[in-house]
């Protein structure tokens, strides 16, 4: 696991640092005495898998450096007094608290339970995985009497077209005799929306949007009056 | 007679790697007196929150220099000191203080 420490104080970060060099589970590890410097690292270093943190720092404390990243990683809270770490409970990705002076034994135990979430997560992704293959990824459509399977994240617009409908993904094109009813009920809600009474659309492929129109990949999609409200509500605008 | 600090716990934590245990006292060394400088700095300006800040970051050290009398003092401080009463500030500058005279007298690494 690759760590960083976060912490004002150097003999906090000392001590981890220590700890951290000698045990096999850790293969690399950063130090910042700012929340700041190390979510500037994290922007540029997504493999980071741990995070011992600081709860008390000056101006920008632990909490709201959680609040902040987007990184995956596990957190391990650190701080003087453990009446501060009850918070803790409210954040997902925190998976222990250590009380400093950290002794090797407990840092021990926090960075197992930060291995044990890690894999129980990894499981967890990798049952999914195996559900897609097995059909919630698929869509298998008849095209010429043969059942062709598509991805379905890869498909980026679906177009009525009279009897059919215009299957559009990254690499190839399908036109399939069937309606945009039909193949709504067949697709994620979460990857999809219909924008057009003729077009659902992957809304994760949206490049822009533009009045009443937007590009997904080089296909320009109309949208209608009645659907964008729901189209901008999907969107997570700044 | 006070409570008086040891280097038991950084010996504990250094787990016999010399080298190491003469680091973490350096930056005992460095760190302290600094931490202690914008403490009673901000004490003059009456800036209780930020003394509370200040405290906590020292109760580390005092924990790691074994007094538990000081840190069980230190903790209602800090949470005096969150609501605007720094009564025992006296008694907290008596554990700094001792702190300090403890460093000293341990030989430079």
């Amino acid at each position: 696991m690759n760590c960083i420490i976060v912490d004002d104080e150097e003999l906090a970060r000392a001590i981890i640092e220590q700890y951290a060099i000698n045990d096999t589970n850790i293969s690399d590890s950063k130090e910042f005495s700012s929340g700041i410097d190390a979510i500037k690292y994290l922007n540029t270093h997504p493999k980071v898998d741990l995070i011992f943190l600081d709860i008390h720092m000056p101006g920008f404390d632990g909490f709201d450096f959680i609040q902040t990243i987007t990184s995956k990683a596990k957190i391990i809270l650190t701080t003087s007094d453990k009446n501060f770490a009850i918070k803790a409970f409210e954040y997902n990705e925190i998976v222990d608290y250590l009380v400093k002076p950290i002794t090797l034994d407990r840092f021990q135990k926090a960075v197992q339970k930060a291995i044990l979430k890690k894999t129980s997560e990894l499981k967890e992704v990798n049952s999914n995985v195996v559900s897609g293959t097995s059909g919630i990824d698929d869509l298998f459509v008849n095209v010429d009497r043969k059942l062709i399977k598509i991805d379905i994240p890869s498909i980026q617009v679906i177009e009525a077209k009279g009897d059919y409908i215009l299957i559009k993904t990254e690499l190839k094109n399908y036109t399939v005799h069937s309606t945009l009813k039909k193949i709504e009920k067949r697709i994620h809600r979460d990857y999809f929306i219909k924008v057009h009474r003729s077009f659902i659309i992957n809304i994760k492929e949206i490049v822009d949007i533009k009045d009443n129109s937007l590009l997904i990949s080089n296909h320009m999609v109309p949208i209608s009056r009645s659907n964008k409200p729901e189209l901008m509500d999907r969107l997570n605008i700044l | 007679m006070s409570e008086q600090p040891s280097l038991k716990l950084i010996r504990d934590i250094a787990a016999g790697d010399l080298e190491f245990e003469k680091k973490l006292i350096a930056i005992i060394r460095k760190e302290l007196p600094q931490e202690i400088e914008i403490y009673n700095a901000n004490c003059k300006e009456k800036d209780y929150l930020e003394v509370a800040g200040n405290v906590h970051k020292l109760i580390h050290k005092i924990k790691i220099f074994g007094l538990k009398n000081g840190y069980a003092k230190a903790v209602i401080f800090e949470n005096d000191l969150r609501q605007g009463n720094a009564e025992l500030k006296a008694e907290f500058d008596e554990i700094l203080e001792t702190m300090s005279i403890f460093l000293n007298s341990i030989e430079a690494p």
